[in-house]
């Protein structure tokens, strides 16, 4: 009140309360300031009302949380903590959260072999339980499988849902696809928000709490790769995989894109990435792209290497060949 | 004029005040600390499976009806009668689709029924079955040797860890070496409103 009666001697002697405007504030204009916030404040008040029983929406913390790039490692630290936490709040399980960064000289490549490969789809599974992924959701696999007749290589004629009592059935072959890991990824380009970027070691990362969930990236990505969370992830605390990584295996959130991520938390410590674990045929070999002597090398040099779509110059970093 | 910035400036402040106790009273969480019966989850063996499809290097043995028994029993130091009848006989459980390979004795070491045989008629250790197929199976044993035939398992990168590889024999059977077909896991449904009965057959969902 003391503020107010200063502004009304001020007015009085015809000063205005902001340079370049003129005018005088009365005690009733002031009252039908009052009462507009009232009523703004009562407006601000329902409008928050609906966030309160939103239960699996974000908390305050992650709701003021950074852009990836911006934070700090203290930050990062206290984040990293965060997230353990709220694992261990919903799901009942111990994790360890951490932050794996890119290895300086590595750029990631994979290779699969089309000769091989029998459609068992052991890497799609081993890839869900690697990632947090439900197994009872199997449309939110990061791999898909696509069946196709030999002698043609038209994606149109393909078949993800095949099933057979045995694989590999006569006269097909298999074509698992996930994130190609591109190095001029359509996806990143469209996202509004930069929520998804490609790291220096190749690796196209998601930034779960930014994305906004608008799906431009799913619609631009030729490869299908990318997976929305139309529903909050549920688990049995034995069934989480506590080895996680903040761009990587973490629960995602309902409402945002996830994707094959080269299985980040566990390449950028040097191991293979699940899927490549467990392939029974060992038709998928994972390495290094700037080692001269690496395996991935060996396969661009000197066999018949295939690049899904081309056409579409993408520059994947993730090539199918074939062998004798 | 005045009146609209003193307006929005209170809302503001309130909207701020707000926030911020919505934020107070929706934000805290349990710390790790003091939640009890966490579950912990060992990983150190890996999350899936990646024993391989024949399992471990055997030694060499008879198996039939459940019992493991010496190939000495029969071949102590004779290689035994090689006429198709005795074979269908003492090995009748054991398919036989290797190509051109059709004699015992290309593998099997004529004196020794523990070994195998090298090209001079050398022994090789019948741990080392990879030697033996190395015999015949050139490009494909280099092509192993660099990590590109068979699976390469834990690190991708040799200078931070151990890179395991399978021997022939735990994914090929020696006998019918070609890869034999396995059962497909279940295919994915389409879209999150899609089920997959217990028939295996989808309903609802329309596409």
């Amino acid at each position: 009140m003391a503020d107010h009666t200063d502004h009304e001697e001020a007015a009085g002697q015809s000063q205005p309360l902001f340079p370049g405007e003129s005018g005088t504030t009365g005690r009733r204009g002031f009252l039908k300031a009052g009462m507009g916030t009232m009523a703004a404040l009562a407006a601000a008040a329902g409008a928050l009302e609906p966030l309160r029983s939103l239960k699996d929406g974000p908390t305050a913390e992650e709701f003021l949380r950074q852009h990836y790039t911006r934070l700090t490692p203290s930050m990062m630290e206290e984040v990293l903590h965060r997230v353990e936490e709220r694992v261990a709040s919903d799901y009942g399980a111990k994790a360890h959260v951490g932050d794996y960064k890119p290895i300086p000289g590595v750029e990631f490549a994979y290779a699969l072999n089309l000769s091989r490969c029998n459609g068992s789809r052991r890497c799609v599974y081993a890839c869900m339980k690697e990632n947090n992924v439900p197994l009872d959701h199997p449309e939110m696999a990061y791999i898909r499988v696509l069946e196709m007749e030999i002698k043609s290589l038209d994606l149109e004629e393909g078949d993800v849902r095949f099933d057979a009592e045995a694989v590999p059935r006569e006269g097909k072959f298999y074509m698992p696809i996930a994130c190609h890991q591109c190095s001029k990824p359509p996806c990143t380009k469209v996202c509004p928000v930069e929520a998804t970027w490609p790291e220096p070691d190749g690796i196209v990362a998601i930034d779960y709490s930014w994305c906004i969930g608008c799906r431009y990236c799913m619609a631009a990505c030729p490869y299908e790769a990318r997976r929305f969370n139309w529903t909050k992830p549920e688990f049995a605390p034995e069934d989480i995989n506590p080895d996680m990584g903040y761009l990587s295996n973490r629960p995602r959130p309902r409402g945002v894109v996830e994707k094959c991520h080269f299985c980040m938390h566990r390449t950028r410590q040097g191991k293979n990435p699940a899927c490549a674990e467990v392939c029974p045929t060992g038709s998928r070999i994972f390495g290094n792209l700037l080692d001269p002597d690496g395996r991935i090398q060996f396969i661009l040099k000197n066999k018949r290497v295939y690049v899904l779509k081309a056409e579409a110059r993408t520059i994947p970093r993730f090539y199918y060949f074939f062998d004798n | 004029m005045n009146q609209d910035r003193i307006q929005s400036a209170a809302i503001l402040a309130i909207a701020v005040v707000l926030f911020v106790s919505c934020l107070e009273s929706c934000s805290p969480l349990p710390s790790i600390a003091a939640s009890t019966a966490l579950y912990e989850r060992d990983t150190s063996a890996g999350l899936s499976d990646i024993a391989p499809v024949r399992g471990p290097v055997r030694p060499l043995r008879l198996h039939r009806d459940g019992d493991e028994t010496e190939c000495t029993l029969c071949h102590d130091g004779f290689a035994g009668d090689k006429t198709e009848e005795a074979l269908k006989n003492e090995h009748a459980d054991l398919k036989f689709n290797h190509g051109l390979n059709l004699l015992c004795l290309n593998c099997h070491h004529p004196k020794n029924s523990m070994a195998y045989v090298y090209h001079d008629g050398s022994e090789i250790p019948s741990d080392q079955p990879t030697r033996l197929c190395a015999k015949c199976h050139g490009p494909h044993y280099r092509e192993w040797m660099i990590g590109l035939h068979g699976r390469v398992n834990k690190y991708w990168d040799p200078s931070q860890g151990d890179q395991t590889k399978l021997d022939c024999i735990q994914c090929h059977n020696p006998h019918h070496p070609r890869f034999e077909s396995m059962a497909p896991m279940p295919p994915p449904t389409l879209t999150r409103f899609e089920k997959v009965t217990k028939e295996g057959e989808s309903d609802g969902g329309s596409h």
